[in-house]
């Protein structure tokens, strides 16, 4: 059943698939004292890494004093140089993606920003997100799709050649559906035996659980965030954004790309293990954790509009301004700009920093009553105080914010089916090589013949394939 | 082929000088540093009063720390000892400052040409935002996060209890360096690369940002804080403690059903289109109505083992 219990992180961390995932590591912290925390979140099966230990202590001396060096410098950093550098960073790289939804897909779409080119395998009848077209489009962008029926007898020499092709293989599968298909990582490394081969489940390849699907929503409530996130307001509150799912396809990319560095250094490939339980603990981490005398934390008041007098969300006369003093200064510096000299000055740093100050809330309630949310802005801002106009959409927060437009951050697609359409464009920059202007999603086998070509199929063969079903019909696309 | 130790991870011998303060820089050098990356962290003498919080502990974890004045010659000087020998350097300095103390990529570049070099910003190097703050809860405002939340008041936006800016940002920042670094492996050429607290928050959110005049979205699950779809969504038990249900295919519709003992919203015609798609509000009340009052009968243990 898909149904999960809202915990603690507390909770969470003592849930047996947690233990089995080894996601809790005790550590002696020099501040804390004895401690548990997120342990490793990423499975690399030839490259584990390891938490190394606690994190220094602020330092005393200077530099200078310290002499501090890098460890590892026995031999100077002098890479082999070529003439050039590639256009793209991934240029040359290809990624085959059996993956669906948005905590697989999101991965091989950011490889694909980069430069790699990023094959889109799907079933005939289309993955899950093609239900849901917005799903669909924002991670999928700049792929090339197949679609043929991967139980077909004809299909083992398309898949064979297509692995055969690839360096990374990603797919979201239910924990040995893979293999029943053959394209496990036992399979896919005999035929390529340098492939990076990246699972994303649900609850890890493993352990008590791993059998079940899994779903964003059911992690953010196990790992706390539901819990915490409506904790002011007494009963758990959901986050639209699917911090899991997201997190997860962030996370995927940044595996690839270590265990692609660490290929370009040894030859060496591997299988990368990441769930939406482990990236749970890992979005959760600032929680997810445990030493004596740890106190609750705070939680947001019962609005859930902050988490003090001075870093939260007030109603300005039009719209809402969000306050964000996190050090002295800031907050003196709103104390001028509002023109507290009188009795307003007996709230200190202290009570201002400290949630929650009642009376403080309500006299800045007050003050921003006054004006509009924007001539706060054009107030405040100038006078070094933090803070923002909450943006009440998206199209004011990222589409058509002025910023947003002129850095070029929003992606703009000339779709056949749906007119103007704008998604979240590339988002990193790199000086030397460029990122990639991706057309919008593939359709469902959109570049089936392209890719059969490539791959050395015979055009009688492709139709020999269509004529069996086995991939599906050619596309009639309109650019 | 080169070996490697058991612990060893994929970014083993990597040499990274990290000058960032807050969350996205200390998670992103995390995360080097878990997988085999040596991380200095540099901090002022007078140290950091934005590190107070105990997640600092975690996020810093396995680096090590050199405090340096930059603004000193001496400090400045080692330094450049450091940035000599690293293979990637982070910052997060407002744009501008860091070429002023004498540690901005062009200076970097000069004595260190493979390096490469990351810049965190709150919104970018440029344009109308540039030099504002670059706080978590403020990014988090100004694109758009508070928004699409769903408060407990309609029409109110939520402050996020965990750092999606931030999540978004590390990762984004990593992305980044990592292909740079592919890049070095394979042409020796160092770069620089550059984003922003902005952009990663807009990155992490991707998946659900599309819009075009003719697409929906799941507007459904807008209305109510615990999820407004019946079977995405949250529900307490007898004993206060609460389940999640999260699905949104109708196989799993009716096994719901049948475990719950509410055989109506398998046959019942109002329920035909359920779980997703609901044409009227009523019934998909009244499917909430049914499905919470019935988990209400037992405690949480009576309906899931966990």
């Amino acid at each position: 059943m898909l149904v999960a219990p809202v915990l603690t992180a507390q909770e969470y961390m003592d849930l047996p698939q947690v233990r089995h995932n080894d996601l809790v590591i005790e550590m002696n912290d020099p501040v804390l004292g004895e401690m548990e925390q997120v342990d490793l979140v990423l499975g690399f099966s030839e490259t584990p890494g390891k938490v190394k230990g606690p994190a220094p202590l602020p330092t005393q001396e200077t530099g200078e004093e310290q002499a501090i060096l890098f460890q590892n410098n026995a031999e100077p950093k002098r890479p082999n140089s070529q003439a050039n550098a590639p256009g793209h960073p991934l240029d040359g790289i290809r990624v085959l993606d059996f993956s669906s939804l948005i905590a697989g897909p999101m991965g091989p779409m950011i490889l694909s920003d980069l430069g790699a080119d990023v094959v889109k395998v799907e079933p005939i009848s289309g993955e899950l997100a093609r239900t849901l077209p917005f799903l669909l489009l924002a991670s999928n962008r700049g792929k090339r799709g197949i679609a043929f029926d991967m139980k077909a007898p004809q299909s083992k020499e398309v898949l064979t050649r297509l692995l055969t092709s690839c360096d990374v293989v990603v797919h979201n599968m239910r924990v040995g559906v893979a293999e029943r298909l053959g394209i496990g990582y036992e399979a896919v490394s005999k035929l390529r035996p340098d492939v990076i081969y990246v699972h994303s489940s649900g609850y890890g390849p493993t352990g008590p659980e791993s059998l079940k699907p899994g779903f964003d929503p059911l992690f953010q409530s196990m790992a706390g965030i539901t819990s915490r996130q409506g904790g002011g307001a007494i009963h758990p509150v959901f986050l639209r954004t699917p911090v899991c799912d997201d997190t997860n396809g962030m996370l995927l990319a940044v595996a690839a790309l270590m265990a692609i560095c660490h290929r370009g250094r040894t030859g060496q490939g591997q299988k990368i293990d990441l769930s939406l339980m482990n990236t749970g603990a890992f979005a959760n981490s600032g929680h997810f954790m445990r030493f004596h005398g740890m106190n609750d934390r705070p939680l947001a008041d019962e609005g859930l509009l902050g988490m003090s007098a001075v870093n939260r969300a007030y109603p300005a006369a039009e719209g809402w301004i969000l306050l964000a003093c996190h050090q002295t200064e800031e907050w003196d510096r709103l104390k001028t700009c509002l023109g507290w000299s009188g009795e307003e000055n007996q709230f200190d740093e202290a009570t201002a920093m400290n949630p929650w100050n009642e009376e403080l809330c309500r006299k800045l309630a007050q003050e921003f009553s006054q004006r509009p949310a924007a001539e706060w802005e054009d107030m405040l801002i100038p006078g070094g105080v933090p803070c923002v106009k909450v943006a009440e959409s998206i199209l004011e927060g990222f589409y058509d914010n002025s910023h947003a437009q002129e850095m070029n951050m929003v992606d703009i697609q000339n779709h056949s089916e749906y007119s103007n359409l704008r998604q979240v464009g590339v988002q990193v920059t790199l000086s030397l090589t460029g990122s990639v202007a991706k057309p919008a999603a593939p359709l469902i086998g959109q570049h089936n013949l392209e890719i059969l070509t490539e791959l050395g199929f015979s055009d009688q063969e492709i139709s020999d394939m269509q004529a069996a079903g086995c991939i599906s019909a050619p596309q009639q696309i309109q650019v | 082929m080169a070996t490697t130790e058991q612990s060893s991870g994929p970014m083993a011998g990597l040499q990274v000088l990290d000058l960032t303060r807050g969350t996205p820089g200390a998670l992103a050098t995390m995360l080097l540093a878990d997988y085999g990356a040596d991380v200095i962290k540099v901090e002022h003498p007078a140290g950091n009063p934005l590190e107070q919080d105990p997640a600092y502990r975690v996020w810093n974890r396995g680096k090590r720390s050199v405090a340096l004045d930059l603004k000193q010659p001496s400090g400045l000087a080692a330094f450049q000892d450091l940035a000599r020998q690293a293979d990637v350097i982070l910052e997060s300095f407002r744009p501008g400052v860091a070429e002023r103390l004498g540690v901005g990529y062009p200076q970097v570049s000069g004595i260190n040409p493979h390096v490469v070099y990351c810049s965190i910003s709150a919104y970018g190097p440029t344009g109308p935002w540039a030099q504002r703050h670059g706080y978590e809860s403020l990014v988090a405002a100004a694109s758009g996060i508070m928004t699409e939340q769903v408060s407990v008041s309609q029409g109110h936006p939520m402050f996020c209890s965990i750092p999606l800016v931030s999540l978004g940002t590390s990762t984004l920042a990593l992305q980044g360096i990592l292909a740079a670094l592919h890049v070095r492996n394979i042409s020796g050429f160092g770069q620089k690369v550059e984003t922003s607290m902005y952009q990663g928050s807009a990155a992490l959110r991707a998946p659900m940002m599309p819009i075009a005049d003719n697409l929906s979205s799941l507007q459904m699950n807008n209305i109510q804080p615990q999820g407004g779809l019946p079977a995405y969504r949250m529900y307490p038990c007898a004993d206060d403690k609460w389940v999640h249900i999260g699905c949104l295919s109708r196989e799993f519709w009716d096994k719901l059903a049948i475990a719950l003992d509410l055989m109506d919203l398998v046959i019942q015609p109002e329920f035909a289109a359920a779980p997703t798609g609901w044409t009227n509000d009523q019934d998909r009340e009244l499917a909430i109505e049914l499905i919470g009052h019935r988990l209400r009968e037992h405690p949480r243990s009576h309906w899931i083992e966990f």
